[in-house]
């Protein structure tokens, strides 16, 4: 026998030693009976004359009935101007009662019955969904339709849901895996779009009990409407119940246009947040992908099931089986009926090894690119869907709502068989082909938030770090509208103060350094404050024989006390950043306002201690500063802004007394500062040392 | 002509329909067939042919409760390993696999003993059996076929893949078509039969990385300190994922012998629900699940909370939003007076108009969210709870003071008859939701079976609601809600202003 003929036999041999040991596993010799077929129950279809559209199956498993209506609008809904109120809707739409049964009694009875109808609001609609048991469906079809049809929107519900929202609000950065696609789907839609907007404690002062009403009278119409109802009941009988409660309902006025958000192109962006209180770094990146019902959607499904859906995942077995480095790894790609979904894929690992998951995941990203999967993985993606397709069927509500969506959406009702037959057909160069159309490594955004201190390696190595800031605005959300002469007078009140306080010594100002003794609430601590404009600004409080010291150095806000650093919580960061612009009789928001970097307009005149003053509003980042100048002498006697305090806003007033000399600046000794209208504060400054040079480890620690 | 046999056949069917109308529980509770196994192993099997799908589910009656310290985190960690596969399932080469496993077990052993000693190993030796420990591992790499046994039934169907550990069990559940109900017993009974435990430590890191994710929540790390305030000396005062210490220190060796203890055939139940049918199905199921050894019930002793003497209080600083949580100690699912507190979580908790939505959401707008829980352990004795979440500017002291006064109303006032109907209606309509679903059944199902001792106690929850009334709820409350029963668990927004120059 020749020496290849005998490598052959060994090889053969060798192989099938191999196939016999696996085929002895109880697992591989399995034969499975033909599955039952699916015997979905029956869609009822019906439209009223009014055109609201409706589903009905009927199920007697279980003695209940169930409702859903969706009503198109939603986000996309909104006028710009009212961020927020579709939201509120959605809340105040139930908790708000009927025109014939107030929120609370409502309550109470459906309470008593073991009901329950509960509305919500998302991107594209304006859900309401009921259950009750059998013996109360009439009942709850009326309060339902009531629901619909003439919502109370009472002002008790209106501000209880406004005080929930800004308990949301101020809650929105708890919970990191709400912080993450939260930040990314801003990068992706665009932060203003209705597919990524957030709400702010300033929009919520802007929504009106009218304008719940105007959205309901524009949007809530039967031919935009479309209700899904299953459970214990007959078609027949359900049918003239829906009659009688829905019938009467009519459309008022022309259909509103339905107007899809624009989608602006994006780019590859590396993005971090800093993150203190938290033992993972938390990554979640992605970029725009498909609608569903896109012809290329099944192959890029079976792509993004291979690299980020389950236990078999490339993602899965890379970052977590493999390196240990994360409980969970993986991904997909998320579609929408109406608008491109996005690609999103995300893992959370401790700080020290934060670089090294972020690049095993995008190891994998162009690996799928790069390379054909290999059959295995065809094989568990495609026969997984195929054999999971059965459980799309498991529970009437799936199937209902599905069914429901798919009509809102102008889709087939067989979609998903469309689907299941195209998923059959995809290859392993489709696959491939997918990833290189639709998985573009230049398009990707990612973020990452931890203690990038922790970090074993900067993300720089990623490309340039934008740096999120998730402060949650306290102050009201300022759009000032361009108003030229408007700003021209504030640029002219601004040089005046600043002729009063002595130019060009304020213009040439860069640092200062004020040393002095704070009273509050009886007692009195010495502190110091250091400024080097624009970035670097320390304060330090002596308690005795400790002294504590609040810094913020760039981006950065620490805490340091006997040497020892921590970051500085974002909320308090916010108030320290709000002194540096109040600091010595508003020197540093002065200066901004004179050199452009800081937009400020007139308001108005008004009185400040008896005396006349004219009034400017300057908007910072962190927050609006309304000042007051003297309108003889040009003196800037007062400052006036919001904080967050632990009751809730706080409204602030800095006023200045006591002005001297130093060294050709006019400062004030002494600093009263009022809360809520009461005197709380008191500053003596003893001594101030202007263009000193102040060392740069003053803010390192 | 009209048969006889028809009629008959019609008269059922009638029947058969009345039942399922009325009340329209009997006809579930009448489906479900059970049989044990010769080698002690309970099993249930409820057919529902909706859909050509099931639900199996193993339970094993061991939870976090039944550690011991210095070894905490034991009863998840092997739940993790349970994923691992087989001795066919997993590997290329079990034999020379073996071999390597025992290999890293012998190094991790020895690098163990050296970092416990006292005083310390020097830096030298530690990074020999270090570097020893790394390469035993990777040298035991190339027989593993990873995540073999998730990648078959995903394969073959499985949207669902799970499993949970709790204080009180450990349940590995999932879905598949049901024609693969051998599938099912194939992989189940091997898992349980022939474990192999591999990958231990790399899997210990991921469980690592999941403590750290529970941790990077203010509302997780008050859990796990609250837990070990509210118990001086039960192990419910361990939270179950164990501590870091512990975690780091656990080998295979131990992990395997939790599995001989706990996972023998007399201390695990099987349930299936769906499209199955019971007489052919229970034949394959004896035939394998049969393969796992019977072995002796374990004992369930766990050191008992002696009664609380004083009030405990914990409180933590943190950047998150307030929260605050009450809690009472409270006596195990299986006591008969069980249901009283369902009521009283109900009453007080349970929906928009209950007790403290009312009072905190509505009236005073003092929180966000208010409710109860009645069911933080089960096994043993308990925890009853109540839980806000302060609106935005409230304070959690005024919560829980809030929180008091409904405490005190339910002490001195009876509950309304109103109230006492909406309880009945609205513990029928949850009744519902939790069993119209496989998944939901086969728990449930599982969970009475085991807490109980039967699992018809299922389907006998609604009628002892309907017994409830309102001087037993009047009777446990003045038992339960005192100041000595109680800890109390605070969320504090991290520091307040400081004196600040202003």
């Amino acid at each position: 026998m020749t020496k290849k003929l005998i490598c052959l036999l060994l090889i053969v041999f060798a192989s099938l030693g191999l196939m016999a040991q696996q085929q002895k596993r109880a697992v591989d010799q399995l034969v499975y009976p033909k599955l039952n077929d699916i015997q979905p129950p029956q869609v009822v279809e019906h439209q009223l004359s009014n055109g609201l559209t409706i589903l009905m199956v009927e199920d007697r498993d279980f003695p209940s009935v169930n409702m859903v209506a969706l009503v198109r609008g939603g986000k996309i809904a909104e006028p710009k101007e009212k961020n927020g109120l579709s939201e509120l809707l959605g809340i105040t739409l139930r908790t708000g009662g009927t025109t014939n049964m107030n929120g609370d009694d409502v309550d109470k009875y459906l309470d008593r019955i073991g009901a329950s109808i509960d509305s919500y609001s998302s991107e594209g609609e304006v859900t309401l969904q009921s259950e009750c048991l059998k013996e109360n469906t009439d009942d709850v079809i009326k309060l339902f339709a009531d629901f619909l049809k003439q919502p109370g929107f009472t002002e008790d519900k209106i501000d209880l849901a406004k005080t929930q929202m800004r308990s949301e609000i101020s809650r929105r950065n708890d919970e990191p895996f709400g912080v993450v696609p939260r930040e990314l789907n801003k990068i992706l839609y665009g932060k203003d779009s209705a597919y990524a907007r957030q709400l702010e404690y300033a929009d919520l002062d802007n929504l009106k009990r009218e304008d719940l009403l105007g959205f309901h009278k524009t949007w809530f119409r039967p031919d935009m409407t479309y209700l899904a109802v299953w459970g214990d009941f007959s078609a027949a009988d359900m049918k003239a119940r829906l009659e009688k409660y829905f019938g009467g309902w009519t459309n008022q006025g022309p259909k509103p246009q339905v107007v899809l958000p624009q989608i602006p192109p994006t780019s590859y962006s590396v993005n971090q947040i800093e993150k203190s209180d938290v033992e993972q770094t938390f990554i979640f990146m992605g970029e725009l992908g498909l609608r569903y019902d896109d012809p290329d959607y099944a192959p890029v499904y079976m792509m993004s099931e291979i690299l980020g859906g389950g236990f078999s995942s490339r993602l899965f077995k890379k970052v977590r089986t493999e390196l240990g480095l994360a409980y969970g790894a993986g991904g997909g790609m998320s579609p929408a009926f109406d608008h491109k979904g996005m690609f999103y894929f995300y893992t959370s690992t401790k700080p020290s090894t934060t670089a090294k998951a972020l690049q095993a995941m995008l190891d994998e990203i162009h690996k799928i690119r790069g390379e054909l999967v290999t059959d295995v993985e065809l094989k568990t993606a495609k026969e997984g869907f195929l054999n999971r397709f059965a459980f799309q069927f498991d529970s009437t509500a799936k199937l209902v709502n599905r069914m429901l969506i798919y009509k809102f959406y102008g889709y087939p009702m067989d979609f998903n068989q469309k689907l299941r037959a195209a998923v059959e057909k995809v290859t392993k160069e489709d696959i491939q082909k997918a990833a290189q159309n639709y998985l573009l490594p230049d398009k990707l955004a990612i973020v990452a938030m931890g203690k990038v201190k922790e970090f074993d390696e900067p993300l720089s190595k990623f490309g340039t770090v934008n740096t999120l800031d998730i402060t949650i605005p306290t102050g009201k959300k300022v759009e000032m509208a361009d108003n030229p002469q408007a700003e021209g007078k504030a640029l002219e009140l601004a040089k005046k103060a600043a002729k009063f306080m002595g130019e060009p010594a304020l213009m040439n100002l860069k640092d200062i350094y004020l040393d002095g003794k704070v009273s509050m609430e009886g007692q009195e601590f010495p502190y110091k404050i250091y400024f080097v404009f624009p970035d670097k600004y320390a304060q330090e409080l002596m308690f005795g024989e400790m002294s504590l010291k609040l810094i913020i150095n760039g981006d950065k806000a620490i805490v340091s006390q006997g040497g020892q650093t921590a970051p500085l919580p974002d909320s308090e960061a916010g108030d320290v950043r709000k002194s540096m612009w109040t600091e010595a009789n508003c020197v540093f928001l002065l200066k901004s306002i004179i050199d452009g970097t800081v937009k400020a307009q007139y308001l108005k005149e008004g009185t400040f201690a008896g005396q006349p003053h004219e009034l400017v509003a300057a908007n910072t980042p962190q927050g609006l500063f309304l000042l007051f100048i003297d309108k003889k002498t040009g003196q800037l006697s007062a400052v006036r802004y919001e904080s967050m305090g632990e009751k809730g806003n706080e409204d602030i007033v800095e006023i200045y007394q006591n002005v001297k000399d130093v060294q050709g600046l006019k400062l004030p000794q002494q600093v009263t500062t009022n809360v809520n209208n009461e005197p709380k504060v008191s500053n003596k400054i003893w001594k101030v040392k202007v263009n000193s040079g102040i060392a740069s480890a003053t803010f390192e620690k | 002509m009209i048969k006889k046999k028809t009629l008959l056949l019609a008269l059922l069917t009638l029947i058969g329909s009345v039942l399922v109308f009325a009340g329209g529980f009997e006809a579930l509770e009448n489906s479900v067939v059970e049989k044990t196994l010769p080698n002690g192993m309970k099993v249930l099997i409820l057919p529902r042919h909706n859909a050509p799908v099931f639900t199996g589910l193993i339970y094993a009656d061991v939870g976090g409760a039944n550690e011991q310290q210095n070894a905490t985190g034991l009863a998840h960690i092997f739940e993790h390993m349970a994923f691992k596969g087989t001795t066919t399932v997993g590997t290329k080469d079990y034999t020379k696999e073996k071999a390597a496993l025992d290999k890293i077990e012998k190094a991790f052993l020895a690098l163990r003993a050296a970092r416990d000693r006292k005083p310390k190993a020097s830096d030298e030796e530690l990074k020999t059996l270090e570097d020893a420990f790394q390469k035993a591992q990777e040298d035991a790499q190339p027989f593993v076929v990873q995540n073999e046994l998730g990648e078959i039934l995903e394969r073959e169907g499985s949207p669902d893949l799970n499993a949970f550990t709790s204080f009180d069990q450990t349940v590995y559940l999932y879905s598949l078509p049901s024609n693969k109900l051998e599938l099912w017993a194939a992989i189940e009974s091997d898992r349980f039969a022939n474990p192999v435990l591999r990958e231990f430590y790399k899997e210990k890191d991921v469980i690592m990385e999941e403590k750290r994710m529970g941790e990077s929540s203010a509302f997780g790390k008050l859990l796990d300190d609250f837990m070990a305030v509210a118990f001086k000396n039960h192990m419910y005062r361990s939270w179950v994922i164990g501590s870091m210490s512990d975690l780091k220190h656990i080998s295979r060796t131990e992990a395997e012998a939790w599995f001989q203890k706990y996972y023998c055939a007399r201390n695990l139940t099987a349930v299936l629900v769906g499209d199955v049918d019971p007489a052919a199905a229970m034949p394959l199921l004896e035939k394998y699940l049969g393969k796992i050894p019977a072995g002796e019930k374990p004992s369930m002793f766990v050191s008992e909370e002696p009664q609380q003497r004083a009030e405990k209080r914990i409180i933590m600083e943190d950047p998150a939003q307030p929260f605050v949580v009450v809690a009472y100690h409270k006596p195990a699912f299986d006591d008969p007076d069980n249901s009283v507190y369902d009521a009283i979580a109900d009453i007080l908790g349970g929906g928009p108009s209950s007790r403290l939505s009312t009072s905190l959401v509505k009236e005073k707008k003092l929180a966000l969210y208010a409710a109860t829980y009645t069911d933080l352990g089960k096994k043993y004795p308990g925890l009853f709870l109540f839980f806000a979440v302060p609106n935005q500017g409230k304070s959690p002291e005024e919560c829980e003071k809030a929180l008091y006064e409904e405490i005190e109303k339910l002490k001195t006032t009876p509950v309304t008859p109103e109230e006492l109907e909406g309880l009945k209606a609205r513990s029928k309509a949850n009744f519902i939701k939790a069993i119209d679903n496989n998944m939901g059944l086969a728990l449930n199902l599982a969970s009475y079976q085991n807490l109980t001792g039967n699992w018809r106690d299922l389907f006998r929850e609604l009628e002892k609601i309907d017994k409830v009334t309102a001087d037993d709820i009047m009777r446990i409350a003045r038992k339960t809600f005192v100041g000595t029963n109680k800890t109390v668990g605070i969320i504090k927004t991290a520091p307040a202003k400081d004196a600040e120059a202003k």
